[in-house]
């Protein structure tokens, strides 16, 4: 067994018992990149001589006594549009290919704090636009199980980078399913928290009421170590929440019994492939052999959230992007005749199709003639949509949905079923629309080997609650988990 | 909606106007719209906008010093820079 191919409580366990070193970790590591960094493209930067300077300074402090915390030493990765000290974070766009950021993102520095070591910056769809990594200015991330499908997105490099086995584990952002869907392509597991639960601080924002800082990692266990440190009140973000939750590793162990399981039947229909209807049947039964229970139900709303979803995001990515004017950083047109001009070629030049098209529906959205049927519209079907959420948690302590409709699709192929593509969007973005917390984990493989997740729903700040499902499934799963051959 | 009506939103996103690339946008647009359109089922006359999940507005906190970032640091960054600031053009007539 290589190093690269534990979990981070299992290389955290071989550090405490003083079997291996910081630099031992980071050495197996970096040998892993060498081997498969070609065929997978997971990062757009790679920080190894920080890295090596970090790992220097942690085994020097193991070796004066100090306390070793359950980050100390072990090497992880930042996607792209998360704030880097002195490390460029270019968002997958040109526009920001060479920013550099003066401070640390909250998120990415608690972390640090605690003695992770960052060995890169993770490839995305452009500024987070996009669903299959296919979209960034730089590379195409391509899928650790099979190198002709796509990773995911927009989180796809920081998924790749950890079924690959070149991090323990990764930050990533989520606005409408950007750490679910990658996560679930690349087998491994994905959180995305509750609105106001982890600091959006030096997180580059394109839908700032929707988006959240979350984690992939190998397994349940290591998910919740990270959700440990990310949690709590930033005063730097002001929709962060002052809200003290319990320690989620001693949650883990509670059992499961008597938990009641809602199944939303519109998150089941035409569009979701066989492979995964029955993948997560089988895990449901898992559940229930678990001692909890398992009821249909439905969520009202769900078809309305994609119109909400899509007019709410775009609406805040064209006043959030209004920012990347190429005055205070980020691409500059050199040849321009006056402010407005330099504006318009800056920004027409360092931004791509993608993000172009959809700054135009948000702008379209929010001027005076189309707001009253757009954006006000949608903000106040958003509170029904969320009430849905909050009703059926009253009854249920978690909902269970597929991760995607499907497995991994071929790079370059997009999804040709319309309703498969439906319902890829229903699958992921209502749970942003309602701020609550969802967490993809693997539940089996398709004929082709790819991997299939789940996810698991919970009430607004009800980690907790999904954490501890997922590791009681995660436990009984009965299928076998493989890794990637690469 | 027409090429004008693109020209006039490109010019409020500052971005450059592609009468080449305009019917394509026009199509996204009506597309999005038709999209916008099925919320029109729902009567949303007695129901409060919902702008952030958690309903947080005016969140404050003591007036304190705080450390901030230096002026060359800050100034790594911008592409053109002249005297210790960020060069801009001349926006007075």
């Amino acid at each position: 067994m290589n190093l690269y191919d534990l979990t981070l409580h299992e290389v955290h366990e071989k550090i405490l018992e003083k079997e291996i070193s910081a630099k031992d970790l980071l050495d197996s590591v970096f040998d892993r990149i060498d081997k498969v960094e070609d065929k997978v493209n997971s990062f757009i930067t790679i920080t190894k001589e920080k890295a090596h300077e970090a790992a220097n300074k942690i085994d020097k402090k193991i070796a004066q006594g100090e306390t070793i915390g359950s980050l100390m030493g072990i090497p992880m990765a930042v996607k792209d549009n998360i704030c880097t000290k002195d490390v460029k974070t270019t968002c997958g766009s040109k526009m920001l290919e060479n920013f550099i950021p003066p401070y640390n993102a909250e998120a990415y520095e608690r972390l640090e704090n605690a003695g992770a070591i960052m060995i890169g910056k993770t490839n995305m769809d452009e500024l987070g636009m996009g669903s299959s990594t296919e979209n960034s200015y730089y590379k195409v991330t391509r899928n650790p199980w099979n190198l002709d499908m796509v990773s995911g997105g927009s989180s796809g490099g920081s998924a790749a980078a950890v079924a690959a086995g070149e991090a323990f584990y990764a930050l990533g952002t989520d606005t409408g399913g950007s750490i679910r869907q990658p996560a679930s392509f690349c087998g491994i597991v994905g959180m995305k928290p509750s609105y106001g639960a982890v600091s959006r601080y030096g997180a580059v924002a394109y839908a700032s009421s929707l988006e959240q800082v979350g984690v992939l990692t190998k397994d349940v266990y290591d998910c919740a170590i990270i959700l440990n440190y990310l949690y709590g009140h930033d005063p730097k973000d002001s929709t962060s929440l002052n809200i003290v939750h319990d320690n989620f590793i001693e949650g883990l162990k509670k059992d499961i019994k008597g938990l009641k399981i809602g199944i939303p039947k519109e998150y089941y229909g035409t569009g979701i492939d066989d492979e995964v209807k029955n993948s997560i049947k089988t895990a449901l039964k898992a559940f229930e052999s678990l001692g909890a229970h398992i009821e249909e139900t439905g969520l009202a709303y769900s078809e309305y959230s994609l119109p909400v979803y899509y007019i709410i995001a775009l609406s805040e990515a064209s006043s959030n992007f209004a920012r990347l004017d190429g005055i205070r950083y980020g691409y500059n047109a050199n040849d321009y005749k006056d402010l407005d001009d330099m504006y318009t070629k800056s920004r027409s030049q360092g931004l791509g199709e993608e993000v172009k098209n959809r700054i135009l529906l948000g702008t379209h959205s929010l001027i005076d003639k189309n707001y009253k049927t757009h954006y006000d519209k949608a903000i106040r079907v958003r509170r029904l949509i969320k009430e849905d959420f909050d009703k059926s948690f009253q009854k249920y302590d978690l909902l269970v949905i597929p991760a995607y409709p499907t497995a991994a699709f071929e790079i370059g192929g997009k999804i040709k079923d319309e309703a498969a593509m439906y319902m890829g969007d229903l699958c992921t973005v209502p749970v942003n629309v309602a701020g609550v917390p969802a967490m993809t984990v693997p539940c089996g493989y398709n004929s082709k080997g790819l991997p299939i997740g789940m996810q698991l729903v919970g009430k607004h700040m009800g980690e907790a609650t999904i954490l501890r499902a997922a590791y009681a499934y995660e436990n009984n799963a009965s299928y076998t988990k493989l890794k990637p051959k690469l | 909606m027409d090429k004008g009506y693109i020209e006039y939103i490109c010019s409020l996103a500052k971005l450059e106007y592609d009468e080449e690339n305009s019917d394509r946008i026009i199509e996204k647009i009506k597309a999005f719209d038709v999209y916008a359109e099925k919320l029109a089922d729902i009567d949303t006359n007695d129901i409060k906008p919902l702008v952030n999940v958690n309903e947080t507005i005016n969140v404050m906190r003591e007036d304190a010093v705080m450390p901030s970032l230096e002026r060359n640091i800050i100034l790594e960054n911008a592409p053109e820079k002249l005297y210790g600031c960020i060069k801009v053009s001349k926006i007075i007539e």
